[in-house]
């Protein structure tokens, strides 16, 4: 049963280091006003994923990928 | 060059319907040459101002055109869509050239061996392609404009945008170039540029139409489908590229089935209500007057809740992001510099995801998905604006919804996301209101049904535009 339940917004320092490690990892040099830019952008995709996750769907929940075998 | 004979009526059949053109070349008061140079000729005459088109393909077109005529005079049968011209996004294949998808790095691959799926479709049932066309960068984009290209102008008033990521398609049939052109919508890619450029749109079920041969975005959101000045054309394309497409690993196998037969039985027994809550919230007044007229028309004054609009469109903006990010990983180590910054910075912050917001987001997928069916349980149609507002002016930044400023670019498809989501077949349907400013400007709506009824939507477009509520006219230029 899905319900809902509350998450702290995610802190700026947080998706700093998200953001840094997940360039690095890919071999991504960003200049510092791209990263600036890509920074603003991270901040609303956890916004939006606070959104989602905070509806508890269970363990029941499949994802819905694209494959069909 | 052969002679286009009759002249006077080829060039009135250049901004005719795919209905029309077919009918008039089947029926031999005119050739699919003299309607293909029409069409070519009307192309370099307009498309300087538009910039629908970033190809033309105009010698494969003659000689597409001559097969034709050369079939008809050996007393072949002929396709549905004999000598109609059509254009393609330019993330379709055409066989020869390289597959740009709006950007510059992609310039650099080799030529396509091999159309598209859909291209192949629409050709073997007689139409003819003239071109590709202009969009958003990697499809990223809502607003029609391009940093390399340059932005493909409304039709309807060239200081404002086509809308995206299809802009040069809505662009090429609103400006009467072509009377059907191919687009894609991962998340409203079809309907925004529908809504701004006042044209006809279908985006079908997800997984209904072959992918094959098209450039993805978001493989989990991504549709291709047509948009027209008439539903009659929407539905004799649509059906004409229906089938198995091996080069899809994403397509559903479903059946033929056609609805080109079934446009024209009305509404009469179809549930239709108005989509409330989200769909009623961060929009200018004429985007609700224009579902308020449509739902007028249709005789309906049930609005019903659509549960959990926004937490669908943040795991749809969370799936396109994160994939979109994943397939572009290796250009954005390689060549950053060459992206339209617009979108390398948002493709940047999508590299970043954790998997488990994906997951989240997937999983509300198959959540939102159960309790829309519970809603279609009730209803066979839902209405909803396409848009927030008619078409922004070029390089428009903000707006104001609600009393809150948003950014134009992510926010043109707040109601478009929800539904492509979890693959809703839409028809757009556009109309004008007095309402607002710039009332001479269409605005559209969404006509959404249940899973694969393609049919019902396209049977509440065609009673719409039957009764004269919605309507495409060429644009004047």
């Amino acid at each position: 049963m899905a319900r809902e339940t509350p998450l702290p917004k995610i802190e700026d320092a947080a998706l700093a280091q998200l953001l840094d490690g997940a360039l690095a990892a890919h071999a991504v040099t960003a200049r510092p006003e791209w990263r600036a830019e890509a920074l603003s952008y991270l901040r609303s995709i956890a916004d939006a994923a606070t959104l989602v996750r905070s509806l508890d769907l269970g363990d029941a929940e499949d994802p819905a990928p694209v494959f069909h075998p | 060059m052969n002679a286009p004979h009759p002249v006077p009526d080829a060039t009135r059949l250049a901004t005719a319907t795919a209905a029309e053109i077919a009918a008039a070349v089947t029926a031999g008061s005119v050739t699919a040459r003299a309607v293909t140079e029409a069409t070519l000729a009307r192309i370099a005459a307009v498309d300087g101002a538009v910039n629908a088109f970033t190809d033309v393909t105009a010698e494969r077109a003659r000689a597409r055109a001559d097969a034709i005529d050369a079939a008809r005079a050996a007393g072949s049968a002929l396709g549905p869509l004999a000598g109609v011209p059509f254009a393609v996004k330019n993330l379709f294949d055409i066989a020869g050239l390289a597959t740009r998808a709006g950007s510059k790095i992609n310039r650099a691959l080799l030529p396509s061996a091999r159309d598209a799926m859909l291209v192949e479709k629409l050709e073997a049932a007689g139409a003819i392609l003239v071109g590709g066309l202009n969009m958003g960068e990697y499809a990223y984009d809502f607003t029609g404009e391009n940093l390399h290209d340059g932005a493909s102008c409304n039709p309807h008033d060239l200081t404002r945008m086509s809308g995206g990521s299809s802009g040069g398609s809505g662009a090429a049939v609103a400006a009467g170039l072509v009377p059907i052109a191919l687009g894609s919508d991962t998340n409203g890619s079809i309907r925004v540029p529908s809504s701004l450029c006042g044209t006809f749109g279908l985006k079908p079920t997800y997984g209904r139409l072959g992918r094959g041969g098209s450039f993805p975005f978001v493989t989990a959101l991504d549709h291709l489908g047509p948009l027209a000045r008439s539903v009659a054309d929407l539905a004799l394309s649509y059906d004409a590229m229906q089938g198995a497409d091996d080069r899809d690993g994403g397509q559903t196998p479903r059946p033929f089935e056609p609805v080109a037969g079934l446009i024209g039985d009305g509404i009469a027994g179809l549930r239709i209500a108005v989509a409330g809550g989200w769909f009623r919230a961060k929009a200018m007044p004429e985007a609700f007057a224009a579902v308020d007229k449509v739902a007028a028309a249709l005789a309906t004054d049930v609005t019903v809740d659509v549960p959990d609009a926004a937490r669908a469109r943040a795991s749809a903006y969370i799936i396109t992001a994160a994939e979109g990010a994943s397939l572009h990983a290796r250009r954005l180590a390689d060549r950053p510099e060459d992206f339209d910054p617009a979108v390398r910075d948002r493709l940047l912050a999508g590299l970043a995801i954790p998997a488990s917001w994906v997951d989240a987001a997937q999983r509300f997928r198959r959540h939102f998905q159960a309790e829309m069916a519970k809603l279609f349980e009730q209803h066979d149609v839902l209405l909803a604006p396409a848009t927030p507002c008619r078409a922004p002016k070029l390089g428009q930044r903000s707006f104001v919804l609600d009393g809150e400023e948003m950014l134009v670019r992510p926010n043109l498809g707040l109601f478009t996301q929800p539904i492509s989501f979890i693959g809703l077949p839409v028809a757009a349907v556009p109309v004008r209101v007095d309402v607002g400013d710039a009332p001479e400007l269409p605005i559209a709506v969404q006509v959404i049904a249940p899973p694969w009824r393609e049919d019902l939507a396209l049977r509440v477009a065609a009673e719409l535009e039957r009764r004269g509520v919605a309507s495409a006219p060429v644009a004047v230029l």
